[in-house]
C-alpha cells in the first residue's frame, strides 16, 4: 500500500483551517497594527482637539490643559532622572573594573558591561514608550470627557 | 521522609461559618479584584479592605483608547486607572458607580442593596507611585455614591508608605519603597487595621498561632483552565478552635502582583526559573492576617494567581484580573461579573469553606 497521501482528501481540511502566517510574519504584522492603532489614536486627537474651539473662553478648559502639560513635565523630569542615575552608575563600573586574574573571568566581566549597556537602552525605550501611550490616552480621555455635554452621565459611553 | 506519612494538599472542606458574615480584603490588583468580588457577591460579604486599588469596572473608564476592547481596557488599566496625570483623567467614580447598577440591574451581581450596611477600608500611601492616589480617592467616592455610609468608610491618605501592605516586620522594605515584594515596614500591622475596622471588637492578635496553614488543589475551581491565570495551589489559615468545631466567619486576603507563590521574574522575556525569588511566600506567612485570624477564629482564604505571557493570559506578573486578560472574548471583556473565571473560581472556594 502506497504511503502517499491523496492531496484530493486533504484540500477540503485545508480550506477550512489555513496555515497560520509564520511566526516572524505574525510579529510584524503585529507591530503594524500596533503602530497603526498609535498613529490613528494620535490622528483621532489631533482632529478632535479642534472640536475644543468653543470651550476656549472658558478659563477652566486652560487651567486643565496647563495642569495636563504641567504632569508631563513632571514625569519628563523623573524619567531623566532615572536615565542620568542609572548612566552615571554603568560609567562608574565601567572606571572600576574588577580585578581579574583568569581570562574567563575578564570576558564575564566584559560581557556583564555589554549587558548592562542593553538593559539601560531597553529601560530607556520603554519607560518612553510608556510615556508616550499615557500621553496620548491621558489626552485623548480629557478630551472626551470635556467634549461631554454635562447632562451627559452615560456610563457605557 | 521516607515512609512518613503526610498530607501535602489537601482538599477544601466545610467548616461551622457563618454564611453572609464574609470579607474580602488585598493589595493592589488584589485591591481592584477585591471591589469585584465585593459587588459581585455583596450577599456574602459584610465588608472589604482596599489597598491601593481602584473603582468597580474602572478599566473600562475610556472605551476610546483602542479599537479593540480588551486593548481599551489594558490601555485603560495602565495609563488611567495606575497613572491618571492628573484628577481630571483619574477614573470617574460618579459614572462608575452607575455601570456598577446597570450590572447589578441586569442581574449580573448581586444587588447593590448588601452594600448598604458594610464596612470599607480604604488607603493609599503618599509616596505610591504606582497606583496614584487620585484613583484610590475615586474608591472612597465610589463606595459613598452606591450607598456605604461615610461612617462606615475608613480612609486613610496620611501615611508617606510607598505602594504596599504595612507589616511591623523588621526584614520588610523601608515604609517608602516601591519595590517587590510590596511588603514595607511602617511599624503596624496594616491587616489588623483592615479587620479590627470590618469586625469592631476583635481580640488582640496572638503572637504565636496555633492553628495551621493549609495548602488546598485550586485547580478544582476553575477547571485548570489555562487562561484563568491561576496557581495550582491556594492556602487557607484555619484556627485550632475552628477546626474543633467553632463557629467561623471568612476573610478572602488577595495578594498583588509579584506576590503569589508562585512567581517568577521575566528577564528578557522569559521566566527566570532557576532563580525565583524568595518572597512567593511571604504574603500569607507574614502580613499578620493569620496572627490576629486566630485569636477570633477567622478563617483566613489566599487565593493564588499566577504569571502567564502567551496566547491565553497576558499577565506576566501575576496579577488578580481587573481588566479583562482572563476574558475568552476580546470584544467584551468579562473580569467583573459572577461569571468571570476568577470570581467563580474564588467565590467556589469561599462557599466551600461555608462562607
Amino acid at each position: 500500500m502506497s504511503d502517499r497521501i491523496n492531496p484530493a482528501l486533504l484540500a477540503p481540511q485545508a480550506a477550512q483551517s489555513p496555515l497560520p502566517p509564520p511566526p516572524v510574519v505574525e510579529h510584524l504584522l503585529k507591530r503594524s497594527s500596533l503602530l497603526s492603532r498609535q498613529l490613528a489614536q494620535t490622528a483621532h486627537n489631533s482632529w478632535t482637539t479642534a472640536a475644543l474651539l468653543p470651550f476656549a473662553a472658558r478659563p477652566q478648559t486652560w487651567q486643565e490643559l496647563f495642569q495636563l502639560q504641567q504632569a508631563v513635565l513632571q514625569q519628563v523630569g523623573q524619567l531623566h532622572h532615572g536615565w542620568t542615575s542609572g548612566w552615571t552608575s554603568w560609567l562608574g563600573e565601567f572606571a572600576q573594573l574588577k580585578r581579574v586574574n583568569t581570562m574567563s573571568k575578564l570576558v564575564e566581566q566584559e560581557f556583564n558591561l555589554v549587558a548592562q549597556f542593553v538593559l539601560l537602552l531597553q529601560g530607556q525605550a520603554t519607560d518612553w514608550t510608556n510615556l508616550q501611550e499615557n500621553i496620548e490616552v491621558n489626552y485623548g480621555y480629557w478630551l472626551h470627557e470635556t467634549l461631554r455635554s454635562p447632562q451627559d452621565t452615560d456610563a457605557t459611553a | 521522609m521516607a515512609g512518613e506519612k503526610h498530607i501535602a494538599v489537601e482538599t477544601l472542606r466545610q467548616y461551622n461559618v457563618k454564611a453572609g458574615q464574609s470579607s474580602v480584603s488585598g493589595l493592589s490588583s488584589g485591591a481592584f479584584m477585591t471591589v469585584q468580588l465585593h459587588l459581585a457577591h455583596s450577599s456574602r460579604f459584610v465588608g472589604a479592605g482596599v489597598v491601593a486599588g481602584g473603582p468597580y469596572r474602572s478599566a473600562e473608564s475610556y472605551r476610546g483608547a483602542a479599537p479593540l476592547a480588551e486593548d481599551a481596557c489594558e490601555l485603560t488599566a495602565l495609563q488611567l486607572c495606575m497613572n491618571p496625570l492628573t484628577s481630571y483623567t483619574a477614573p470617574n467614580a460618579q459614572r462608575l458607580a452607575e455601570l456598577a447598577r446597570q450590572t447589578a440591574a441586569a442581574g449580573r451581581i448581586d444587588d447593590l442593596g448588601h452594600l448598604k450596611n458594610d464596612r470599607v477600608y480604604i488607603f493609599t500611601g503618599t509616596k505610591d507611585t504606582v497606583v496614584n492616589s487620585l484613583v484610590v480617592a475615586q474608591t472612597r467616592e465610589f463606595y459613598e455614591r452606591l450607598g456605604v455610609a461615610r461612617k462606615n468608610i475608613a480612609y486613610d491618605d496620611t501615611v508617606a508608605a510607598g505602594h504596599s501592605i504595612i507589616t511591623d516586620n523588621p526584614e520588610d522594605s523601608p515604609l517608602d519603597a516601591n519595590q517587590p515584594p510590596y511588603i514595607n515596614n511602617g511599624g503596624f500591622m496594616q491587616s489588623h487595621d483592615i479587620l479590627n475596622h470590618i469586625y469592631p471588637g476583635l481580640k488582640p492578635a496572638v503572637a504565636q498561632p496555633k492553628g495551621r496553614l493549609l495548602r488546598f488543589d485550586q485547580t478544582e475551581f476553575f477547571g485548570n483552565e489555562s487562561r484563568a491565570s491561576m496557581s495550582p495551589y491556594g492556602y487557607a489559615y484555619i484556627p485550632q478552635a475552628v477546626e474543633d468545631g467553632a463557629p467561623a466567619r471568612v476573610h478572602v486576603a488577595l495578594h498583588g502582583c509579584k506576590q503569589g507563590y508562585r512567581y517568577v521574574d521575566y528577564v528578557y522575556g522569559r521566566p527566570d526559573a532557576a532563580n525565583q525569588p524568595p518572597y512567593g511566600n511571604r504574603y500569607f506567612m507574614t502580613t499578620g492576617y493569620n496572627e490576629i485570624a486566630d485569636s477570633n477564629n477567622l478563617i483566613v482564604l489566599y487565593p493564588q494567581a499566577q504569571g502567564a505571557d502567551g496566547d491565553a493570559a497576558q499577565n506576566p506578573d501575576g496579577c488578580w484580573d481587573w481588566w479583562g486578560y482572563t476574558s475568552a472574548t476580546p470584544t467584551q471583556p468579562d473580569y467583573y461579573s459572577r461569571e468571570a473565571i476568577q470570581i467563580q473560581a474564588i467565590h467556589g472556594m469561599l462557599s466551600r469553606l461555608g462562607g
